[in-house]
């Protein structure tokens, strides 16, 4: 069957990631596809329309324009909108036939900026990759364009990066997470990127380290450290100890002005844990649960990024549905931590399913589901998942 | 780094020239990276003693992990060369092929990683899709040459050329060097050639002469500076080498 998925929907692309990370600016998003991918990131990809700040234009691409190549009409088209709309920044994000065909995005984009004075800012999404590219460019290229290096330094202070709701929801986790960085004594100048404003971006180089939550977080963070030799931190705080854990190495950061990267181990043994989602919100689980004592073997997976220097030696890169369906038949696993929509796979039949919701997976169907990672919720999961299902449970 | 992009007609002898120059500018001690964006992938073919190498596309049709080592061959003279490759003849896409090798290069850090002086795009010229202008790009090179002969069907495509230069400015891309006048002996070749100049504007950089030594060192699978290090024909593209080290300097 190759890379179809037969049980599992499509999963989020690229240029939705960009399009989640730009919502909370007074931005001009035009798309620069025939109308599918646009009508994908505003029907199944975004969660936070009641509060919209963004305008999302499609370029409505046809055939013509394409064979020709003449990117006239919709560099035009974005000039006017942009006139009418006066925005902080325009971005102009590139889909399936852009790709193709070569549309440049950022040449486009500098005429676009040229001509109305403008921030703008082109991205070369493709739909061929996952949202974690896409939120990952736009991290770094807002970073880029925005910041100002030469901010004063804040003591005790952190930036957040890797906040989307692709994989935390919009249910109050960007403020959860700035609560539990505060009441540890430190600021926070910017979370990348949900709910902060381009003044916050802007000082964003004054903070003393950088918190990594997700994998969408980690090429901004290593830039920054390569660029204003800012350190960072990575992992979501989960679980009372886990939270402790990730404020420490916060603290030693700071402290020694190096990064501190928690160690990844799955240990020996049956009725295995199979955690599948963003790498470092996984991660952030199997540690989690190891500090809280638990002592079944855990294993990572994930159908997007699985960098191999956050990996322990057993984690799983899901290159598809296969993939996935040959890890629950190995027999190593006695329960899943994943998506909801996992359970339509037949071989997770015989296994417990734990859901917490991935949005880029399920989409609406479960987004209002996602816990508070900070919160009463995420404690129960984790003394669900930290025995196999048989055993009786911690309360 | 310097980025440099030659474009010209397929068979017109950008390959040669290209792999030459690379070679005159290795002699300098400079570290030079020669990336042919054709899809018949034989850029490099004499810099690699006439055997190919493996190129972008066939590495990433492969599947799996990919690594710089695999892809960027270093040859005697120290030129690094890299092949984007294409797709199998009748399907597909090559300009999407070039694309996805310079978003593979650059997704593996090649320009960091082997830190190059100069790097040399092989580009063909007469296949006007989006894929083959990206060398053009701000973000690829800075400069571009154009080779071109006297016939009239060299100095069309040579004409094009320089128009989408010309017209993509405003998007911050590479700008124009000049011609490379390389011979085929047609009548009044030079005051062709010039004349194109005057019409489009540029100058003619380089003349180099038609030269059977060229058809000897490609049968020992060598660039002529290489094979015939004393030659004429290697005091040519060595010359050359310094015009455009002098264009790309005086902005
Ligand atoms: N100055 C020259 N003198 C003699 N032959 C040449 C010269 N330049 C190129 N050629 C010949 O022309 C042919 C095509 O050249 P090539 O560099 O492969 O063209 P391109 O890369 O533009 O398609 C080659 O066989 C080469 O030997
Ligand atoms: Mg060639």
């Amino acid at each position: 069957m190759g890379r179809l998925s037969i049980y599992l929907p499509p999963f989020t692309g690229d240029y939705s990631g960009v399009c989640s990370a730009l919502f909370d600016f007074n931005c001009l998003i035009v798309l620069c596809d025939a109308s599918c991918c646009t009508k994908n990131y505003i029907n199944y990809d975004e969660p936070r329309w009641s509060r919209n700040k963004t305008t999302t234009l499609c370029a409505q691409l046809r055939t013509m324009e394409v064979a020709l190549g003449d990117d006239s009409r919709i560099i035009n088209q974005t000039i006017e909108a942009a006139q009418a709309l006066k925005p902080d920044f325009i971005a102009l994000l590139g889909s399936p036939v852009p790709a193709i065909i070569g549309m440049d995005m950022k040449g486009m984009a500098r005429e676009v900026e040229e001509r109305t004075g403008i921030p703008a800012l082109g991205f070369d999404t493709t739909g061929f990759v996952n949202y974690h590219r896409g939120v990952s460019s736009a991290l770094v290229e807002l970073f880029r364009r925005f910041s100002d290096p030469h901010t004063p330094k804040i003591p005790r202070s952190v930036n957040l990066l890797g906040l989307t709701p692709l994989d935390l929801g919009a249910v109050g986790n960007a403020d959860a997470l700035r609560a539990v960085v505060e009441d540890a004594g430190f600021s926070v100048v910017c979370n990348f990127l949900m709910d902060s404003d381009l003044e916050d971006l802007c000082q964003s180089p004054g903070a003393s380290v950088n918190l990594v939550i997700t994998s969408s977080g980690l090429a901004l963070a290593r830039e920054m450290e390569e660029a204003l030799g800012i350190p960072y931190v990575i992992g979501m705080p989960i679980g009372t100890k886990q939270t402790q854990a990730v404020i420490d190495l916060l603290e030693e950061s700071m402290k020694k002005g190096i990064s501190q990267i928690p160690s990844a181990n799955n240990q020996e043994g049956n009725e295995g844990l199979l955690i599948l989602g963003d790498q470092i919100i996984a991660n952030s689980i199997r540690n989690a649960l190891q500090a809280m004592g638990c002592t079944r073997p855990v294993v990572v997976s994930s159908f997007f990024e699985l960098e191999p220097a956050l990996s322990a030696p057993a984690d799983i890169r899901l290159e598809k549905e296969a993939d996935l369906i040959r890890a629950l038949q190995s027999g190593s696993f006695s329960t899943v931590l994943g998506d909801p929509l996992l359970h339509r796979i037949p071989q997770m039949a015989s296994l417990e399913l734990i859901p917490l919701p991935h949005p880029v997976i399920s989409g609406r169907l479960h987004w209002d589901e996602v816990p508070l990672f900070t919160g009463e919720d995420m404690q129960k999961l984790l003394h669900r998942a930290i025995n196999p299902p048989h055993q009786g449970k911690e309360k | 780094m310097l980025r440099i992009a030659i474009y010209g007609k397929g068979g017109i002898g950008k390959s040669t020239t290209t792999s030459n120059l690379s070679t005159a500018l290795a002699e300098q001690g400079l570290r030079v990276m020669q990336i042919g964006c054709d899809p018949k992938a034989d850029s490099t073919r004499t810099l690699t003693n006439g055997q190919s190498i493996p190129t972008v596309l066939d590495l990433l049709r492969r599947g799996g992990s990919l690594t710089l080592e695999e892809l960027v061959y270093t040859n005697s003279s120290g030129v690094l060369c890299v092949e984007a490759g294409g797709p199998t003849p009748g399907i597909g896409c090559a300009g999407r092929g070039i694309i996805t090798a310079f978003e593979q290069l650059q997704d593996l850090n090649a320009y960091k990683i082997y830190k190059p002086d100069v790097v040399l795009y092989d580009v063909l010229g007469d296949v006007v899709c989006g894929g083959f202008a990206m060398p053009l790009r701000g973000e690829y090179s800075d400069i571009v040459f154009v080779v071109t002969s006297g016939e009239m069907m060299s100095m069309y495509a040579a004409a094009n050329i320089v128009k989408a230069v010309e017209s993509f400015k405003k998007r911050g891309y590479a700008r124009f060097g000049g011609y490379i006048l390389n011979r085929r002996n047609v009548e009044n070749e030079r005051a062709q050639v010039e004349r194109l100049a005057e019409e489009e504007g540029g100058k003619i950089i380089a003349d180099l002469p038609r030269s059977s030594e060229v058809q000897q060192a490609e049968a020992l699978g060598k660039t002529v500076v290489e094979a015939f290090p004393e030659s004429k024909m290697a005091e040519h593209y060595r010359s050359l080498a310094h015009k455009v080290l002098e264009v790309c300097k005086n902005g």
